[in-house]
């Protein structure tokens, strides 16, 4: 029987990854929650799949109870279509999925590219604040005194300190206005 | 990021955050394809065991020349997709999902990752400013942005009210310290005041 894979992640409010035995689970309610939890991630693992490699997935999937739960990117109709032909049952059915295959390939696309952008975006970001990091380290290394107030805790310096501190952060307060 | 060291050998994946997003290189897109193919077949098997459901996936390959890989078995994938169509229509479309609403959730995602970093940068920026001028490299403010002025008088400002503050709470200790001999001043004197300083009491 196969062994499901066990990692051992910290601070999760679950009960985290554990080895489980790949068997029908007993109880129907812990079924149930399993089965949720694993259809959606498979559908989110395929969903990733077709985006990472232009792939075309579709899945379906039956509940415990009988209800379909299906994915399809770009869509469920036009991949099962392709499988296995079903245009004598539906053939409208089928015009519609490849009809919307390909808007919805349009929208598809435009979503996605849109995530590129936002992606960029954060990753300009990022550099942005490591400059801003490594200027401000910068500062601290040099032994700055005024980094070093920025930094400190108020509890740590003297009174004398904090009154220059004070009459130099109004003058600031006065040069913005 | 876990670590894992109990890694069976077979696979070689790294816990590598990867970007949903359409892989440029070649023959890192066929390995990735490869892999997850792969792996989503583990998975679809283990929630057909774990909760006795009928599962069944497709694949075509980037191109579509070949032909797409099935799950469980091309007859059984057959079947599933079969009892899926047996259904009325309305019951097969009510739990469709298909690629956007993931795309959806994803830009969510990274928007609110984006937002975060933006404000976290402002606040760094800001300091940065802050210092700078303290130290007098920035004759006059010259040339800075409005925004940015706002928000150096607001952290100036709250600077300055932390700093005072702390002289106050300096100075409130001292007198504390100074008035361990002395008594707060009492309004209304009692015969109790009169048997033990309460500061002896505690």
């Amino acid at each position: 029987s196969g062994m499901a894979m066990a990692t051992a992640p910290r601070r999760r409010a679950s009960m985290g990854r554990q080895k489980i035995e790949i068997r029908k689970i007993e109880s129907e309610e812990a079924r149930q929650v399993c089965f949720s939890k694993r259809r959606a991630g498979l559908f989110k693992k395929a969903s990733e799949l077709a985006v990472l490699c232009g792939a075309e997935v579709a899945a379906v999937v039956f509940s415990p109870a009988g209800k379909a739960f299906s994915f399809g990117h770009p869509s469920v109709e036009a991949i099962f279509d392709r499988f296995v032909p079903s245009a004598a049952q539906h053939p409208g059915a089928v015009a519609a999925g490849a009809g919307l295959g390909a808007s919805g390939d349009r929208n598809l696309a435009e979503l996605n590219r849109q995530y590129g952008e936002l992606r960029t975006q954060l990753e300009a970001e990022k550099a942005r604040k490591e400059r801003a990091e490594e200027a401000m380290a910068k500062e601290r290394a040099a032994g700055n005194q005024m980094a070093a107030w920025l930094d400190a805790d108020l509890r740590d310096m003297g009174e004398e300190e904090l009154m220059a501190f004070a009459a130099a952060l109004v003058e600031v307060q006065a040069a913005v206005s | 990021p876990s670590s894992s060291s109990q890694r069976p050998a077979s696979t070689s994946m790294a816990r590598k955050k990867v970007a949903i997003e359409y892989i440029a290189s070649d023959p890192t897109r066929k390995a990735t394809a490869r892999k997850r193919d792969m792996g989503i077949k583990k998975k679809a098997g283990e929630l057909s065991v774990l909760c006795g459901v009928d599962t069944c996936y497709i694949m075509y390959r980037e191109g579509g020349a070949s032909p797409p890989e099935v799950y469980p078995s091309v007859p059984e994938a057959m079947r599933v997709i079969d009892r899926f169509r047996s259904m009325p229509e309305l019951d097969q479309c009510k739990k469709k999902m298909d690629g956007e609403d993931y795309v959806r959730e994803r830009i969510a995602k990274i928007q609110e990752q984006l937002r975060r970093a933006q404000r976290d940068n402002r606040q760094l920026e800001t300091t940065l400013l802050l210092h700078d001028t303290l130290v007098g490299r920035r004759q006059g403010l010259a040339g800075v942005a409005i925004e940015q002025l706002v928000s150096l008088g607001w952290m100036a400002e709250s600077y300055v009210k932390k700093v005072s503050d702390c002289i106050a709470y300096r100075n409130m200790q001292q007198q504390q310290h100074a008035g361990v001999q002395a008594e707060p001043p009492h309004y209304g004197a009692t015969v109790a005041d009169m048997e033990a300083p309460p500061h002896q009491q505690l």
